[in-house]
């Protein structure tokens, strides 16, 4: 005698129905598309010597309006995503770009002598135009020449992790790189500038409140050269 | 990271048991494991801890509170932590919206996952239904305790239908297996009841593993404890919970996402 009083047959059923894939409805489920085709016919190259009935596009009529992407509910529905990422915190706010005025350098006067001498003369010409702003040097082996040491882990290790990708780059065996600019997880802006010095490569990072304007980046990557190359 | 709820129709079928013992099976075997209250009783924090009580925990999410990792306990075993109810009935004074609680429940795995939980075992109110619903639509996996005893397996059609209803709905939840609880290994009916289910329902729809009904686990209760640190070495029935986790990892993937980037280390070297 069944204990359960369950119908097998209709328990067997819904178990099946269940270790099967989910049964959403969807209006065009994807295993009824068949197998994408091997060439896209949007994109598809046709021979310039083909048959002009070959260029021809298929017999394809479509009745009324074309659909067309709801765009707009698109965008709507990724604001309202991005809008909670923002309040529960896992993305920051964006927040509106300030660029720092321009100021105007002064031409950039390298001085003979050591190295600590030649940088702290090339950050005295280089403060005023940087307010708000931490700098930090560092050669390409990641040693910090110019900046605090207590604060300066997060920009070594983007420093690092950006020279790396930039050198597996083909560019960079014969291009100047560009610098990388990142905002901050904080909302400062930090701008890493690479220099080509005859002691190898050097990085001129620059943690500022403003976007630093890009003629200033260019005047800070000669200076740092002429800095560099000067004589010991 | 994987999120399985613990579901059933009726209630009293040991799912809070099933959910403390197996969350701590699965820390101890190496996964970070957050055990997540959703029953407004409370009974995770009731079965461990006093202090629970006044604790806030999932609805206290559920109902606006941003700081996820303010809410989750850690406990003696590094790997297992705990999401208790919290504070059900303010939250549920100052109210929610039904639309709201898929997209925070969302947010609370996505937090898990970002916390590097491995594993979320989610512990329901008895009831398909309102809360219980959501949680299970809202997981990877649904494990299915049943009572082995007639009334209760009775109700078996009636929540593969609603499991069946979930899935034409849009939720991608599997069926991790049906677990038969409470079994009473002198009793025929009780046997006979695990011998029919099997018989009606391919293999890999119910655990091997079943669950005995067992002085020890009101004994663990009522210490506070899984039934694995009840004693210094764990008495037998621990392992019911190990062997059953071993069963989930197969079910769920778990086991392969290891083995994928951990290779077998010999013995001696």
């Amino acid at each position: 005698m069944q204990v359960s009083w369950i119908d097998a047959d209709q328990v067997t059923a819904l178990a099946e129905g269940l270790r099967q894939g989910p049964a959403v409805n969807s209006p065009t489920p994807a295993a009824d598309m068949g197998p994408a085709p091997l060439i896209d016919d949007a994109t598809s190259f046709v021979f310039p010597d083909a048959p002009e009935d070959l260029t021809e596009p298929m017999a394809e009529v479509f009745v009324g309006e074309e659909p067309q992407p709801a765009l707009n509910d698109f965008r709507a529905r990724l604001q309202a995503i991005r809008d909670r990422a923002i309040q529960a915190g896992l993305i920051p706010a964006k927040m509106p770009v300030i660029t720092a005025p321009e100021v105007e350098l002064p031409s950039f006067d390298p001085q003979a002598g050591a190295i600590p001498d030649r940088l702290a003369a090339f950050i005295d010409w280089a403060k005023p135009a940087l307010v708000d702003s931490e700098i930090f040097i560092v050669d390409d082996q990641g040693d910090l020449h110019w900046g605090s040491p207590a604060s300066s882990g997060l920009v070594l290790s983007a420093i690092m992790a950006w020279g790396a990708a930039s050198r597996m780059s083909a560019l960079a065996a014969y291009e100047t790189v560009e610098p990388l600019r990142q905002t901050l997880a904080t909302g400062r802006h930090l701008a890493v500038i690479p220099c080509a010095t005859r002691l190898g490569i050097m990085h001129v990072a620059i943690t500022s409140s403003a976007l630093i304007p890009q003629a200033q980046i260019s005047a800070i990557r000669l200076a740092l050269v002429a800095a560099m190359d000067a004589d010991d | 990271m994987i999120a399985i709820a613990t579901a059933s129709q009726k209630g009293g079928v040991g799912k809070t048991t099933l959910c403390i013992n197996l969350a701590y099976s699965l820390a101890r075997r190496g996964w970070t494991t957050l055990l997540v209250d959703t029953d407004p009783q409370g009974g995770v924090g009731l079965s461990l801890a006093r202090s629970t009580r006044t604790k806030q925990g999932f609805y206290d999410f559920l109902s606006g509170e941003r700081d996820f990792n303010k809410l989750v306990l850690p406990t003696r075993l590094p790997e297992l932590q705990i999401l208790p109810t919290g504070q059900y009935d303010q939250c549920a004074r100052r109210g929610w919206s039904a639309q709201e609680v898929p997209v925070r429940l969302a947010d609370l795995l996505r937090a898990a996952e970002l916390r590097g939980v491995d594993c979320v075992i989610m512990d329901t109110a008895a009831g398909l239904n309102g809360m219980s619903e959501s949680v299970v639509k809202a997981c990877d996996y649904v494990i299915l305790p049943q009572q082995a005893e007639p009334l209760a397996v009775r109700s078996v059609p009636h929540m593969l239908e609603t499991l069946s209803r979930f899935r034409t709905e849009g939720a991608g939840v599997k069926v991790a297996g049906i677990l038969m609880t409470m079994v009473l290994g002198e009793s025929q009916i009780s046997q006979k009841v695990v011998a029919e289910l099997r018989a009606m329902l391919p293999g890999d729809m119910m655990f091997d593993q079943v669950v005995p009904r067992m002085n020890s686990f009101l004994e663990a209760s009522a210490m506070g404890v899984p039934v694995a640190l009840l004693k210094k070495n764990p008495p037998p029935e621990a392992l019911i919970f190990d062997q059953l986790a071993a069963e989930l990892e197969q079910r769920a993937g778990l086991a392969q996402e290891r083995e994928s980037t951990e290779s077998h280390a010999s013995l001696l070297d």
